[in-house]
């Protein structure tokens, strides 16, 4: 009997896992580069201590093409195909498809939170001056001269990128590949591939699963109350 | 509590924020070279950046769910466009096309940037802004001047009374390396953040641009493109509302499990 409480608690929390990640793909409506993090049940026996009838709550991102929307800002890069861009956060690697990026300290292009894009082959990209053109293949032109190429990644298997977030992905280095049939844009980003209606729709369904779960637990509580009247009426 | 909750509040936050950003330019469709600043978003993550590169990446998958915080507006950096060139017939008008800046000898010594505007004759006779912030090229204007004449290379005459042209200085242009670099103040003030590389140049030459009289750049603010804008906002923070309701029963769901 107590598993029927369990199972109620599991798919209470489990919705409640799903409105969260709807609640961050609506909020991220607009940030551009952002990737849809769409949730999931995974009934998951190996998870220790763990009920293996209960479903955990496990999230996938959807690398949907979002929309390129130009911005006419030079350093606003946004990728067309599946490739990521390389960003140095401290020591370690994040990609990202992109976004907007300023000149800083010693010419290096980095984005708002100070990540540094890296050059193909490794390396930061340090640049001359601020008037560069970039070109779909990522090389930079500095006064119409080839100067330095902005590295396109692709990962083997997209399961290996571990969102932080909905913009920036980390994965082993070793997955990685320099991306094919990827294409940089400059002066565009791009749009959040959130589809508000899809999420509603989810928010929804999260919903109505509470619900479900809350008249599971009801449903006990009645039956067991209506177990201890019986039995301790028939005991006197 | 449940994490949508956060996540929702953080979103209506944001798109305020954006719409504050949006109602200044708006504000500002007429403010002579005004510059429009843009409401960019940036995602937010519950844990903090350090743990997030780390190798922590086998059991990530599964947590990452429990690490959203929702979004946040990054701070609106000034972009840069020309404005149009508007004639407006008063000498004192004074506009620059191209990207440069004009200095000015602001209080306390600091150096302040303009992008042009109102000119007049301060109290100790110098050309100043409207507000009367001297020039810093420190040009004096004769008591007895009739007309103020500024060529396009800066420099600046005055025809006196008796009929003289009297060359009396030369307006200096300053273009940034970077414009993100400037700090937008009021009054179409600028000032130059710490580390600024600035370039001094003449007007008409390293692409300063040239100083046009009688001239007012317009706000490069376009009210059809904030419109549309505002109207993205006003959605996205309905959607953020129906998100912190649906939140909102979930949580009332939880609280009405024992009657």
């Amino acid at each position: 009997m107590p598993s029927l409480v369990d199972s109620a608690a599991a798919i209470l929390a489990s919705a409640e896992r799903r409105l969260e990640a709807s609640a961050q793909n609506v909020a991220n409506a607009s940030t551009p580069g952002f990737k849809r993090q769409a949730s999931f049940a995974e009934a998951l026996g190996t998870a220790e201590g763990a009920d293996s009838r209960l479903p955990a709550q496990k999230s996938f991102v959807d690398f949907t093409q979002g929309r390129l929307a130009e911005t006419g800002s030079a350093f606003d890069l946004a990728v067309h195909g599946p490739g990521l861009l390389r960003l140095r956060d401290g020591d370690g690697f994040v990609y990202t498809r992109g976004g907007s990026f300023a000149l800083g300290a010693d010419g290096v292009l980095a984005d708002a939170a100070g990540r540094v894009v890296q050059q193909a082959g490794g390396g930061d990209l340090a640049l001359g001056s601020p008037d560069v053109e970039v070109l779909a293949d990522g090389t930079v032109l500095e006064d119409r001269l080839p100067a330095a190429r902005i590295g396109l990644y692709e990962a083997s298997d997209p399961a290996v990128l571990t969102a932080l977030g909905g913009t920036g992905f980390s994965a082993p280095e070793a997955a990685m590949m320099e991306a094919e049939g990827s294409q940089i844009r400059q002066g565009f980003l791009e749009k959040s591939n959130v589809t508000m209606s899809d999420e509603m729709v989810a928010t929804m369904a999260a919903l109505r699963q509470a619900e479900g779960g809350g008249r599971v637990v009801q449903f006990y509580d009645e039956l067991i109350g209506q177990a201890i009247t019986t039995f301790s009426r028939s005991g006197r | 509590m449940n994490g949508a909750f956060e996540v929702g509040a953080a979103a209506l936050k944001a798109q305020q924020r954006a719409l504050e950003i949006h109602a200044n330019n708006v504000a500002n469709v007429n403010t002579p070279a005004f510059k429009r600043t843009e409401a960019r978003f940036a995602e937010v993550l519950a844990r903090n950046a350090e743990g997030m590169a780390g190798t922590d990446g086998a059991n990530a998958p599964a947590s990452s769910l429990a690490s959203f915080g929702g979004v946040r507006v990054v701070p609106g950096e000034m972009l840069f466009a020309q404005g149009t060139l508007r004639p407006s017939g008063n000498a004192l008008d004074l506009a620059v096309d191209g990207r440069g800046f004009v200095e000015l000898a602001g209080p306390g010594g600091e150096t302040l940037f303009w992008r042009g505007g109102r000119l007049r004759v301060n109290e100790d006779g110098l050309l100043a802004t409207a507000g009367g912030i001297p020039l810093h090229a420190g040009i004096v204007v004769p008591a007895d001047a009739q007309e103020l004449a500024i060529a396009q290379d800066g420099v600046v005459s005055v025809r006196t009374a008796t009929d003289e042209t009297l060359e009396i200085g030369q307006i200096s242009l300053v273009r940034p390396e970077l414009e993100s670099a400037f700090e937008r103040l009021d009054e179409g003030l600028y000032r130059a953040s710490e580390g600024a590389r600035l370039v001094d140049a003449r007007p008409g030459e390293d692409g300063a641009g040239r100083i046009v009289q009688a001239s007012v750049e317009q706000s490069t603010v376009e009210l059809s493109s904030e419109m549309v804008e505002m109207l993205m906002v006003q959605r996205a923070f309905a959607a953020d509302a129906q998100i912190l309701q649906a939140a909102d029963q979930l949580a009332s769901i939880t609280n009405t499990l024992r009657r």
